[in-house]
């Protein structure tokens, strides 16, 4: 029996695994064929006819004005905010690198609800870019401050010892190293923008994400938003294909292990202060100002405000619960859908099998949430209508959004568990149940958690999603919040808003304190 | 005129004192060893040469120009330095040829390139390629390239051997002395290995926590050292007691030679391979019983136990074609000179 494996140079993962590790590719590319089958079943003239318009001309413009500079300005605030708190003798440097990630924690839509109800001047261009940046500079941030880490020291001491200034070192060693962070960084910001709806609808900023949902709400013409749906598909999967290139391509880790010296930090002396200020207005206008809107709109009386609606203290608790339940119910299913698929890439890794498997479930990060719950509708409302506005599509919805969060969680939290350490155990006398208990599920657990942790908060504050399954009568935070700053109604949403946020920072707080905070950004690569 | 001068360099970091008063000179074109344990701060005194850190006291000077003291700290890029690093550092997003030129200011370096890639024994394609292609002996040849191309007049070299595998390491050690000898650059070579700074240095100077213990020839030190601890730190040692009476000292291995006259009780060493076996009862020689043998290929250790059972074991080392076959009793001569170290400092 053992000859033939022996003989096979790679071993392969039980039939019923692959089966099953298929599941979260498919779920995947469901939505995308599915779209594809709406567009094809309009007929190729009326497409092109729906694609030839001057308001596709206008989306594109807006969308590409809006992302090239969104990422432009990520990309300076970012790395000059990383390379100041890895790398200089900035006073504070702990309480910056915080508040650099802080907004993650803040969902854009809230931000968006929060600066839309200062002023309606805001509305736009303008609007939409400021929540943008403020949102997703900490996605520039984070790589660039672990490639700053990782830089061995030893190149700059080299350099210098080779005659270049330090200011010289920054632009012939460190910035020419940073350059996959940057890009990788910026391309995961442009992602984003890209498939962001809420922020942008509440902006009144038209981009393909609100137009889709525009078609949808006036009569759903299919047709149309599967159209618009196709040009959006393109614009993120190449954004996605880009940042898996530039991951490939990068040989820019360390070659060697090199000395784990603490790279010297550059001394401003005396104007080591004059950076202080520059990092304060960041912290006050990516967190203050969404915070202390809220805090501001609880304090005010509802008819104060343009509010048909008052928040009672008993819809806040049933928005609070469902919001939880779905998270709950959501981190559970995708972790369960992603696990077998995360053992055939954890263990079998030089399958043939596993590398495309994988890659289609993380497809999903470059499939916007509008174009998956309009697809589910469709899919449902002809071939399976019982499921149609139930709580099981929306679990499926988030599920395959977040998949390659629970996969990446997952796959890190088995490869923890290393299977020469299941190996030792079985040499010292374990059967495979006593390993898997006292080896694989306590190294493997904290990973677990992690995974579940990130897919509870991502779930929690969705909107898109959300919005289009969610069964008549399921109000979460978000879409309370949605509602009422729709309707002007700023002081209603308020204390959904201040919960949502609190719960988001919670999670995040308690998941950054327990991994760092590089894991409030899922980091897809090896 | 000395090429490098250092006078009583104090580097503390935070409440520890890693460096204390060191002083050392190097001559013009010699290969100076700073052999260290971990932990001993050599690394620290060739960050200061180099000038990536600060002296907290004491001078430093290059061909008799200042580069640093407390109030004087010329940067690194102006110290006309090479620096070799551990694992040397090459910049991965530069190829092996932009790697070379990267000190040589603007424009194109090609025949330079190929000269510096000639003179550390590599092809002249190789300067096309991307760092991460080239094996850590080649890694390690190529910086060494770079380090030389400006023609420096004082080369860092930070235990550039450790992260190669024995075979390779010995290659690369031997380029790296061809290529220092053929520039006649002025060399500091930062080790723990003592084998390393025995055979590459022209000098040594031994570091022990934060100060040079001795500064002299790899022979003096490896015969000759200062106290029986840096006999133990430069090499296999045996330490016997012995009382001395000028020119010799009397022990259990008889009546032995010393390197220098002395009086009185003391601590002799005496190297493995200074100790030969010899059949058993052959005029002068000691009896003794053979506890074990190592066996090392083209050499082997032999534990011994003299009859005195209170006298400590001793280690001698042979060609392995001599190892005696039978286990039993045999006679040792002692060759040569012996150090001794009078007890009060043996002691500590």
């Amino acid at each position: 029996m053992t000859s033939f494996r022996a003989l096979s140079a790679v071993p392969r993962p039980p039939l019923g695994l692959v089966l099953i590790s298929a599941i979260p590719a498919a779920l995947v590319l469901l939505p995308i064929g599915i779209t594809l089958a709406d567009a094809a079943a309009a007929g190729g003239r009326q497409v092109i006819d729906l694609v030839w318009r001057p308001l596709v001309g206008v989306l594109l413009l807006n969308t590409v004005m809006l992302t090239v500079t969104a990422a432009t300005c990520c990309i300076a605030l970012g790395t000059i905010a990383a390379f100041l708190i890895e790398r200089t003798d900035l006073p504070g440097r702990s309480v910056w690198a915080v508040l650099a990630v802080a907004p993650l924690a803040v969902p854009a839509f809230v931000a968006s609800y929060a600066w839309v109800s200062i002023s309606p001047d805001l509305e736009g261009f303008g609007g939409a870019l400021i929540v943008t940046v403020f949102a997703y500079t900490p996605l520039v941030y984070l790589p660039v401050a672990a490639a700053l880490r990782g830089l061995d020291p030893a190149l700059e001491d080299s350099a210098r010892a080779l005659g270049d200034t330090p200011w010289r070192c920054i632009r012939r060693i460190i910035l020419p190293q940073l350059r996959p962070a940057i890009l990788g960084g910026a391309l995961l910001v442009a992602l984003n923008a890209l498939i962001e709806f809420g922020a942008f609808a509440l902006m009144r900023f038209r981009t393909f994400t609100t137009e889709i949902y525009a078609a949808y709400r006036s009569g759903f013409d299919g047709a149309e938003a599967a159209a618009l749906a196709i040009i959006l598909l393109i614009f993120c999967l190449a954004c996605l294909a880009a940042e898996a290139a530039l991951r490939r391509d990068a040989h820019y880790a360390r070659i060697g292990k090199g000395t784990r010296r603490q790279a010297a930090p550059y001394r401003f002396g005396r104007w080591r202060w004059a950076a202080i200020p520059g990092f304060a207005l960041f912290a006050f206008l990516s967190l203050c100002v969404p915070i202390l809107t809220v805090l501001f709109w609880l304090t005010q009386h509802g008819a104060a405000a343009i509010t048909p609606d008052e928040a009672s203290p008993r819809a806040l608790l049933m928005a609070t619960l469902s919001t939880v339940e779905l998270g709950a119910g959501a981190a559970l299913l995708t972790l369960i859908l992603a696990l077998p698929l995360a053992v055939l890439s954890a263990r079998w890794p030089r399958f043939r099998l596993t590398a495309p498997l994988e890659r289609g479930a993380w497809l999903a990060q470059g499939v916007p949430g509008i174009v998956i719950a309009l697809a589910l509708i469709t899919a449902t409302v002809r071939a399976v209508p019982a499921l149609y506005e139930s709580t099981l599509l929306l679990l499926i919805a988030y599920a395959i959004l977040f998949m390659p969060y629970a996969l990446v969680g997952i796959r890190a939290a088995l490869l923890q568990a290393d299977r020469r350490l299941e190996e030792a155990a079985r040499s010292l006398g374990s059967n495979w149940f006593q390993v898997l208990w006292q080896v694989t599920v306590p190294l493997a657990a904290p990973g677990f958690g992690a995974a579940a942790a990130l897919v509870f908060i991502a779930v929690s504050t969705e909107l898109t999603a959300t919005l289009l399954l969610a069964p008549i009568g399921t109000e979460t935070l978000a879409i309370r919040i949605w509602g009422d700053t729709s309707t002007l109604a700023f002081a209603a949403a308020a204390p959904y808003a201040a919960v949502l946020i609190a719960l988001s920072m919670t999670a995040s707080w308690l998941l950054a304190r327990r991994f760092g905070f590089t894991s409030l950004r899922v980091d897809f690569g090896d | 005129m000395a090429a490098l001068d250092i006078g009583g360099v104090v580097k503390r970091f935070g409440a520890g004192t890693v460096l204390d008063r060191v002083d050392l000179a190097v001559r013009s074109g010699d290969v100076l060893a700073i052999l260290g344990a971990s932990g001993s701060g050599k690394t620290t005194l060739l960050r200061l040469i180099a000038g990536f850190d600060r002296v907290d006291a004491g001078s430093i000077a290059i061909d008799g120009v200042a580069v640093a003291n407390p109030s004087l700290h010329v940067p690194p890029e102006r110290r006309r330095i090479g620096y070799l690093a551990q694992e040397g550092a090459l910049f991965p997003h530069l190829s092996v040829g932009r790697n070379i030129a990267f000190g040589l200011g603007r424009g194109r370096h090609d025949a330079r390139i190929v000269e510096l890639l000639a003179m550390v024994g590599l092809p002249a394609d190789f300067a096309a390629r991307s760092p991460h292609q080239l094996s850590g002996g080649e890694q390690q040849r190529v910086a060494l390239a770079r380090a030389l191309a400006a023609s420096p007049r004082l080369v860092m070299l930070d235990e550039p051997f450790s992260a190669l595998d024995a075979t390779l390491r010995q290659d690369v050690r031997q380029t790296v002395a061809t290529a220092l000898k053929a520039t006649g650059a002025t060399a500091i070579l930062v080790t723990h290995d003592q084998a390393e700074a025995l055979s590459m240095g022209d000098r040594v100077a031994v570091l022990r926590d934060g100060r040079i213990v001795q500064h002299t020839d790899p022979a003096s030190l490896y015969h000759r050292p200062r106290d029986a601890a840096l006999a133990q730190f430069v090499g296999e040692a045996v330490l016997l007691p012995a009382m001395a009476h000028g020119a010799e000292a009397d022990c259990a291995l008889g009546t032995l030679a010393l390197a220098e006259p002395m009086q009185g009780a003391v601590t002799i060493m005496i190297r493995p391979e200074q100790i030969r076996p010899v059949p058993e009862a052959t005029a002068g020689s000691t009896a003794a019983l053979i506890e074990a043998t190592h066996y090392f290929g083209h050499d082997a250790l032999i534990e011994l136990r003299l009859a005195d059972a209170a006298a400590p074991m001793l280690l001698s080392r042979v060609f392995s074609h001599t190892l005696p076959h039978s286990s039993g009793r045999i006679g040792l001569l002692v060759e040569g000179t012996v150090a001794a170290f009078p007890d009060a400092i043996a002691a500590d």
